[in-house]
Parts: structure tokens; C-alpha cells; sequence
């Protein structure tokens, strides 16, 4: 084989080569190609959605300050200026660990609910 | 907009080139694929303005400087982990895992089906040429650069592109004439 009969087949063989890409290859080649052609675009689509990230912390957070003023948070009663306690003291109920169950302890841990019972228990009596 | 879709036709011209030559001097598919999308970008980028005659040796310099930046980086890690590899032997502790790892350039059954003999064969060969005849021999003979334009692309004289391309081809002829 001579050199330019080598260099022919070396090139007949290169070409062949080229053509044997896979899809996905080809299609990482053509997104690059779209990249560098495209810029502005790729930025911009970085862009949009950091835009869109932070519209939606806003909309969250509207949301949740909405709800907020519109559903005050009621100012718990402190132990010895609620209505629990003085509704415990006034019913002469003695309040020992071993005369509570864990029911009551729960229940008296709903503070809210236990002042909206009393207040339906006064209602009910009047 | 002309000239971009101009950039555009002239990309897509080159792109499936680029990936081989990337893909035979790094020896793997995603090392490859980074350097042709940095060369992209920094042709439209440095020199999307240009006269179109220019881009092809101009895009094949950009090719050919990612192509050596990505062998320099290399060898310092090579030189970095051969150290610690030094180092951990002399204390009788485990093999680098760089030495042990699987060579990249090795071809699959699935590819070794995909690839004709032929092509296996002149792939493997050019791929074991120093990077200079690599690049001589690829942009002349199979880009069709003239030595001028391959001499840019390759920062080095005239010459010197004589010399590689004349070497890389007795070192292909050698190797693959018999098999052929």
C-alpha cells in the first residue's frame, strides 16, 4: 500500500468514524452548539427561575402574614393570672400529682379549651 | 442574526470533528465534550465578529490550547497522587486507586460491536501518538487544513507541523500496514 492509498483509507476510515455517534452524544453536542450560540437565553433561564424562586418566598410569606393577622395569636395566661388556676382554686379540688390523671394534666395543658369548658359550664349554669 | 445563523451552520460543521479529535487525545467522552462546549463559547464569544474564513484555523487553536490545558492539568495530578502513591507504599499502605482505576481508553464489547476493526485499529493507533502528531496528523489530513492554517492552530511553525505530520504517519504505517 502506498502513502497515498493509506492516507485514503486512513480518511474513508476517520469518516466513518465521525458518523458513528449515538444520539445522546449528538444531542450534548447540539445543547453546547445552542449555548454558545444562545448566551442571553441560558442566562436568562438561570434568571427566571431565581425570579421565579423568589416570587414564590414572597407569596409564602404573604401568605403566611396574612393568615397571622388574621388569626391573632391569643396571649396565653401565665401560671397564677389564668382562669385554670382560679377555676381550680375556687372548685377546692386539691391539685396533687397523684389527685390528677395524665388525662387532666393534657387537657390542662389546653389552657384555651379548658377556659372556653368553664365558660360554657358558666353560660349553662346562668 | 446572519451571523449567527452563519456561526450556527459553521458549529455544526465542525462539532462531530471536534468531539473525535477531544475524544482521541483525552481518551474520554465527557473530557471531550466539556472542551468542544468551552471552544464553542469562546470562539462565538472572542471571535463570533470575525471574518468567517477565520473561525475554522481560529476554532481549532481554541480546540488545540483546551485540548493541552486539559493534559497539563493531568499531569499535575498525575504528579500529585504519584507522589502520595510513593509516599503510601513506602508505608506499605494500599495501591492508588488512580493506577488501579479502569483505563477510560479501553474499548467495550458494546462499542468494540459498533466500531469496525479498521476503525478500532487507526483510532487506537492515533490515540498512542504524542499530542503534537496527534493534532498535526488529524488537522491535515483529516480536517484538510493546509500547513499554515495547522501551524496557527497549533502555535508552532511550518515546520515543526512538516515534522509531526511526517512522524505520525510513518508511526501509523508501521503500526497498522500489516493489519490493514
Amino acid at each position: 500500500m502506498n502513502e497515498n492509498e493509506f492516507l485514503d483509507k486512513t480518511k474513508i476510515t476517520l469518516n466513518q468514524y465521525e458518523n458513528e455517534l449515538d444520539a445522546k452524544t449528538l444531542a450534548r453536542l447540539n445543547e453546547a452548539r445552542y449555548r454558545a450560540l444562545h448566551p442571553e437565553e441560558v442566562e436568562s433561564r438561570g434568571r427566571s427561575w431565581f425570579a421565579w424562586g423568589g416570587a414564590g418566598s414572597l407569596a409564602t410569606a404573604s401568605i403566611v402574614a396574612a393568615f397571622w393577622l388574621m388569626n391573632p395569636v391569643s396571649s396565653l395566661n401565665v401560671p397564677g393570672d389564668n382562669v385554670v388556676e382560679e377555676y381550680v382554686n375556687a372548685s377546692e379540688i386539691p391539685l396533687t400529682e397523684e389527685a390528677i390523671s395524665d388525662e387532666d394534666i393534657a387537657m390542662l395543658d389546653n389552657v384555651e379549651f379548658v377556659a372556653w369548658l368553664m365558660e360554657q359550664e358558666e353560660i349553662n349554669a346562668g | 442574526m446572519e451571523k449567527r445563523k452563519a456561526l450556527d451552520q459553521f458549529l455544526l460543521s465542525v462539532q462531530k470533528r471536534a468531539y473525535h479529535m477531544a475524544r482521541i487525545a483525552t481518551g474520554n467522552d465527557e473530557d471531550a465534550l466539556d472542551i468542544v462546549q468551552d471552544t464553542m463559547i469562546k470562539l462565538v464569544q472572542k471571535y463570533g465578529e470575525n471574518n468567517e474564513d477565520e473561525w475554522k484555523p481560529l476554532f481549532y487553536r481554541i480546540l488545540q490550547s483546551r485540548i493541552y490545558d486539559f493534559h497539563r492539568r493531568n499531569t499535575v495530578k498525575k504528579k500529585i497522587f504519584s507522589w502520595f502513591s510513593l509516599s503510601k507504599n513506602d508505608e506499605g499502605e494500599d495501591e492508588d486507586p488512580i493506577q488501579t482505576a479502569p483505563d477510560t481508553r479501553e474499548i467495550t464489547p458494546e462499542k468494540k460491536l459498533q466500531l469496525s476493526q479498521a476503525t478500532d485499529q487507526l483510532t487506537q493507533a492515533v490515540s498512542q501518538l504524542p499530542l503534537r502528531q496527534q493534532q498535526a496528523f488529524l488537522m491535515r489530513m483529516w480536517e484538510g487544513m493546509s500547513t499554515a492554517e495547522t501551524a496557527s492552530a497549533m502555535d508552532v511553525t511550518e515546520g515543526s507541523v512538516k515534522t509531526h505530520y511526517s512522524r505520525a504517519l510513518t508511526a501509523l504505517r508501521n503500526q497498522l500496514e500489516g493489519h490493514w
